[in-house]
This record gives structure tokens, C-alpha cells and sequence, in this order.
């Protein structure tokens, strides 16, 4: 079934396959986990929301439109609409650190220079200041970088998850780049 | 520099849209310090966020979760057939883009079929092509007088939020 397209994986899980679901969580889990840890900062919640999203994904089957839905858009709509709910409790916000402490251990850098010690530790204070700045932002200046430097999303697909005009996203973008590059010892100049 | 430029910045450095704006803005980029800077912003950020590895999920947790879904029953939905005025509308012009064809094709067979037809004023003025568009021109008129209250129970009917009604469209 690895093969299979999104649309014709869906048509098997609104008949109730199991291995087609199974599929498309093993094709999604891990960017949909990786959003909504960048958007929550917390990684219990994002556990909690992945599996939340994807019961979300089974139990709706049927309301996804088979012929002019777009699944990665809509799978994404599911998520975002449950991390913005869950954050608007707003008792998530001190748990941000938990991000950086929880997972340095076992992170795999991209940065091959990572293996000094010296190196090490000033990419640990570059990641922790990274997401002090991607806590700081409005959530919808948040959920754009986020979508677009981590999930790699076009500007067209953010749209569509955000039921916003393009133009109103590409604005968002541009807002979030002013506001983090304030902060100039971190996005300054090398 | 304004927010238009600064799309088509975007555009080029996320290799987003046509390929001759992304060519146009290059060149322009070349000769802009402003929106050299822009770029040089945006990647500088880019890279910088690109040391945040993405997390991997335990595969027990994967298990754990996939088992506790499929635990869940389905919804049962009942698959119902529901009228749509929109489909008779589509076949009613798929029918009038029949007769559209066949006439055009076979228009010079009026005259076989009416031979009294050729005395005509009308294929005198304006020729047989011309009478089979004022018979089709007719014809539409008629059937746009029938579907018209067609269109405008489509437009009241609640099923039809979809993506191509004319209630989705208006209320855009």
C-alpha cells in the first residue's frame, strides 16, 4: 500500500482498512509531530495532539471530500485547528523549554562541526534562543515560519490550511522575519 | 521597498512561481542592495533554523497510538443519494452541447429533411448555418427560462456548500 495515493488510502479508510490507515499515519506522523512540537514547545502535548489528530483523521473519514479535497491540506487543518485550541488555554506557555531540555540528548544535529565540545554547547545556546524567538512571535506569524522553515510547505499550501489569502501569508511572513531579526546577536551577520 | 517586491522576493528564494517572474526578479536582484539584503535576511534566518533537527517519535509510542485509534469504531454513515438540481443543469447543457455539434455538423442537412425550406426568406438572408444558430439561439433562450428556477434552488439548498456552487461562490 506505499504506493498508494493519499485519495485512494483515504477511500479504503472510510471503508474502515486498518492497514490503510495505518500507512497514512506512518507517511505523516512525523511532520505532523514535529508541527505541532515547534507550535507547542511541549513534546507530551504533541503526543497527545498527534494522536488526537489522527483519531480525528479515522473517525472523520467520511467528511473528507474524495473527489476535490486535498489530504496533506486537510490533515494539516485538523492539526492546526486542535494546537490553536489546546494553546488557547494559554497553560502551555512555561512548559516551551521543555523542547530544548527534553530532547537535546538525543537530537541529531545537522551541523557536522557539532561533534566539539565547544561547538556543542554553542549550538545548544543557539537552540535554545531559537525557540525563546519562536515562542515570542504571534501565533500566526508562529504557525507560518513554522510551516514554512520547518515543514517546508509552499505559501499555496499554508493558504489552503489556514483558509487565509496567500498574500495575507506571504504578509505574515514578512512580519515574523522583522520581528525576529530584532533580535540581532542571533540573525545578525555571522 | 514594498510588500509586492518583497513577494517576488519570496517567490525567488523559495523557487515558488513561474519560472520567468523568478528569472525577471533574479535580474533585479542583482542590481538592488536593498533586496539583496532582504535575501540575505531571510536565508540568514532560514539557516539558522535549519540547526533544529526535526524529533523522531519512538516507534512503541507509534504502536501504542495506532492501536488506541483503530480501537475506535468507525462512525457508521449511512450513504444516502442526494438530489442535486446541479446535475440535471450539467446534463442539460451536456445535451444542448450535443445538439450543438450534431447541428453544426449536419447542418447542411435541414435542407434534406424540410426541402420546402430552400424557398425560405430566411436561408435566402441569412443561410442555413445562420438559421440553425437563431433555431439553437431559440432553443437556449428556452431552456435558460427552465433552468433558471433550477439555478435558484440550487442556490437555496443547503447540500450545495461546495467548492463550485453559487452559494460557496457568493459567499466569497
Amino acid at each position: 500500500m506505499i504506493e498508494y495515493t493519499d485519495k485512494k488510502l483515504m477511500k479504503l479508510i472510510r471503508d474502515g482498512d486498518a492497514q490503510a490507515f495505518e500507512t497514512i499515519y506512518h507517511r505523516y506522523n512525523f511532520k505532523i509531530y514535529n508541527y505541532i512540537l515547534r507550535y507547542t514547545g511541549n513534546c507530551e502535548i504533541a503526543q497527545d495532539l498527534l494522536q488526537e489528530t489522527f483519531t480525528r483523521v479515522w473517525t472523520a473519514a467520511h467528511t473528507f471530500r474524495l473527489k476535490e479535497g486535498h489530504f496533506k491540506a486537510w490533515l494539516y487543518k485538523i492539526a492546526l485547528n486542535l494546537t490553536r485550541s489546546e494553546m488557547s488555554k494559554k497553560r502551555y506557555a512555561f512548559h516551551y523549554q521543555d523542547i530544548t531540555d527534553a530532547t537535546m540528548t538525543h537530537r541529531n544535529l545537522r551541523s557536522k562541526a557539532i561533534d566539539q565540545p565547544d561547538t556543542k554547547f554553542e549550538n545548544l545556546e543557539i537552540k535554545k534562543a531559537l525557540y525563546q524567538e519562536i515562542n515570542k512571535l504571534k501565533p500566526h506569524h508562529r504557525e507560518v515560519i513554522i510551516m514554512k522553515l520547518f515543514q517546508q510547505l509552499k505559501f499555496r499550501e499554508i493558504a489552503q490550511i489556514t483558509d487565509t489569502p496567500e498574500g495575507t501569508i506571504k504578509a505574515r511572513f514578512h512580519h515574523a522575519v522583522a520581528q525576529l531579526k530584532k533580535h540581532k546577536t542571533l540573525f545578525g551577520d555571522d | 521597498m514594498n510588500h509586492d517586491n518583497k513577494n517576488e522576493l519570496l517567490a525567488l528564494y523559495f523557487q515558488e512561481g513561474h519560472s520567468h517572474r523568478i528569472k525577471k526578479s533574479s535580474e533585479h536582484v542583482k542590481q538592488c542592495d536593498e533586496c539583496q539584503q532582504y535575501l540575505h535576511e531571510i536565508e540568514n534566518i532560514d539557516q539558522k533554523f535549519s540547526l533544529l533537527s526535526e524529533e523522531t517519535l519512538p516507534s512503541q509510542l507509534n504502536e501504542q497510538i495506532l492501536k488506541a485509534i483503530l480501537q475506535k469504531k468507525q462512525p457508521h454513515v449511512q450513504r444516502r443519494f442526494i438530489f442535486n438540481p446541479r446535475r440535471i443543469v450539467q446534463f442539460i447543457f451536456s445535451f444542448i452541447g450535443l445538439v450543438v455539434l450534431f447541428v453544426l455538423i449536419k447542418q447542411t442537412i435541414i435542407a434534406s429533411i424540410f426541402p420546402h425550406i430552400k424557398d425560405c426568406w430566411m436561408i435566402e438572408s441569412i443561410g442555413e448555418l445562420g438559421l440553425s444558430a437563431f433555431i439553437l439561439w431559440i432553443l437556449g433562450f428556452i431552456v435558460c427560462i427552465i433552468i433558471t428556477p433550477v439555478l435558484i434552488l440550487e442556490y437555496q439548498n443547503p447540500l450545495n456548500e461546495t467548492k463550485y456552487s453559487w452559494k460557496y461562490l457568493y459567499s466569497k
